[in-house]
């Protein structure tokens, strides 16, 4: 397991319910629990889509306070 | 990064570090799964009972969409008459729903009581669909249940925890599994390589039309173009979301993919119908139409079967829908992944994205619902293939077909209630002239390219459905 990758990292936001609150409008005619989303989550630090599997330079572990 | 961000992104942590794959997690939480599970599990179980002559599923299986009353006192007979059997269906999918949604990780202290509130309402969109005089005021129980959803969700409005229950997209996936089962396996196999054609010419056409005119016309960012592009020519806000991820486009992006999608699909939804109906469409052929036009599968089969209601044939134009969309269309989620992945990370600049194209997305990406679609298509054919047309008409039609039919439209009813409900226009984001411009030539493009294959180039194909 890579532990560096953005399921690990704190900015990203992966919970099916939580992107559903981040995106109003995201359940009208689709889902974040379904296979298409597959992984895909949202990065809160680069205000970008992501996927579970993806990395970057500011990656900061899960656990680690706010600056 | 504002302080309010950095204390999201905190509280964001408490979240358990996961593995960056579901892996077989995603059986059970993941809901095209599920809908493959509570589909061939009814099936499986309708299948039993049948066998053993038990008319319990049959009667389990009841609505008031067929009653045809004329008065109210004949309706409040039939819902005296049959009050326990109700309240057996209704904590029947209370079960189903609440516990697959509650593994799913969705609180049933909201799930509960926003589905009795659904439930009530599918059982008023019956009763008036059950009404004598409907048909001839064009009140089609998916135009009915959208109607209503909107406005009370407009109007009176509902609390946001409530859209716990009112899961559009699990409900629809459930009933299109159980459509498979009234779905002939050789209708699949016969017809599917058609629907594949039209769709990859419709797809590739619609996506490279709204990214040319988004990017050389407008000058917009090339990731929204792609994630509208998608949107507009696959499965709307599922297919952007997924596309999202392969380009990196940027939250606002999605969020005008919504808007797009929602507001042109409402105005599908509504119109489709009855242009079908003014151009006096076979089912078959609307069907088939409305799948290359609609860019979601719940707002598509709302569509599809208020024609067919309509024309007086809704099997043939779900059969039309169904092939065209789920089948011809939605089939191309992981192939543009892989593309738009492939596109932006080699065309454009490699350390924007950071996102390497995986062929394994088509896997992964892959609407797995579909393949309950498949599976109770193919059990039920084999089940009924050694039955003659006599007995099939005589037995099996009304005492196992029949009710999965009525399960299935349960289902569907409690999607396109759904759709209105979750639909709050206040909370779409506003979206530019310019996206909305490109959005929208793609629809103008998808629309008449589609009547043109549906038509007139596959017409016999469609017509003979």
């Amino acid at each position: 397991m890579n532990t560096t990758q953005c399921s690990h990292c704190r900015h990203a936001l992966l919970r099916a319910d939580r992107l559903e609150a981040a995106i109003p409008g995201l359940n009208i005619l689709s889902s974040a629990y379904g296979s298409v989303r597959d992984e895909t989550g949202l990065c809160q630090r680069h205000d970008k889509f992501i996927t579970a599997r993806s990395r970057c330079a500011d990656f900061e572990s899960k656990g680690t306070p706010p600056a | 990064m504002s302080a309010e961000t950095t204390q999201e992104a905190w509280n964001e942590s408490s979240e358990d570090a996961q593995p960056a794959k579901l892996g077989w997690r995603a059986l059970y939480l993941k809901e095209d799964w599920w809908a493959i599970w509570v589909g061939i599990g009814l099936m499986a179980i309708a299948i039993m009972l049948f066998n053993q002559g038990n008319t319990f599923l049959k009667s389990l299986a009841i609505n008031p969409g067929g009653l045809k009353w004329t008065s109210l006192d004949q309706l409040a007979a039939h819902f005296s008459t049959n009050a326990q059997t109700y309240l057996m269906q209704f904590v029947a999918w209370l079960a189903i729903f609440g516990v697959s949604t509650r593994i799913m990780g969705i609180k049933l202290s909201k799930f509960v009581p926003a589905f009795v509130f659904l439930y009530v309402m599918s059982i008023l969109m019956f009763a008036i669909a059950g009404w004598a005089n409907a048909a001839k005021f064009n009140m089609e129980p998916p135009l009915v249940a959208l109607v209503v959803g909107l406005v009370v969700a407009n109007t009176v409005g509902l609390p946001a925890w409530m859209d716990s229950a009112f899961r559009v997209e699990y409900f629809i996936k459930v009933g299109i599994v159980l459509l498979g089962a009234t779905f002939p396996i050789t209708l699949v196999l016969t017809a599917g390589p058609v629907a594949i054609v039209q769709a990859t010419i419709i797809s590739v056409t619609t996506c490279a039309v709204i990214y040319f005119v988004a990017t050389r016309v407008f000058a917009l960012d090339k990731r929204l173009a792609a994630v509208i592009g998608v949107g507009g020519s696959v499965c709307g806000v599922s297919a952007s979301m997924a596309i999202a991820a392969s380009v990196n486009a940027k939250k606002e992006h999605l969020y005008t993919s919504v808007t797009l999608v929602v507001g042109w699909a409402l105005v599908m939804i509504l119109v489709l119908p009855f242009i079908s109906k003014a151009l006096g469409l076979l089912p078959g052929v609307a069907g088939a139409w409305i799948g290359t036009s609609e860019f979601a599968d719940a707002a598509g089969f709302a569509a599809a079967s208020a024609y067919g209601k309509m024309a007086g044939n809704e099997d043939a134009a779900i059969k039309g829908f169904t092939l065209m969309k789920v089948i011809g269309r939605d089939l191309w989620i992981g192939i543009w992944s892989i593309v738009w992945a492939l596109i932006a990370t080699v065309v454009w600049e490699k350390k924007e994205t950071g996102v390497r194209p995986d062929a394994r997305e088509i896997w992964w990406r892959f609407p797995k619902f579909v393949i309950g679609f498949f599976v109770a298509s193919l059990l039920m054919t084999m089940m009924t293939s050694g039955y003659s047309s006599a007995d099939f008409n005589k037995t099996v039609k009304p005492d196992l077909i029949m009710p999965l039919v009525s399960l299935r439209t349960w289902a569907f009813i409690f999607c396109f209630l759904s759709i209105g409900f979750t639909t709050r226009l206040r909370e779409l984001k506003p979206v530019g002239w310019k996206t909305f411009t490109a959005f929208t030539i793609g629809v103008a493009v998808n629309v008449v390219l589609g009547y043109i294959l549906s038509v007139h180039v596959f017409a016999d194909h469609w017509a003979a459905l």
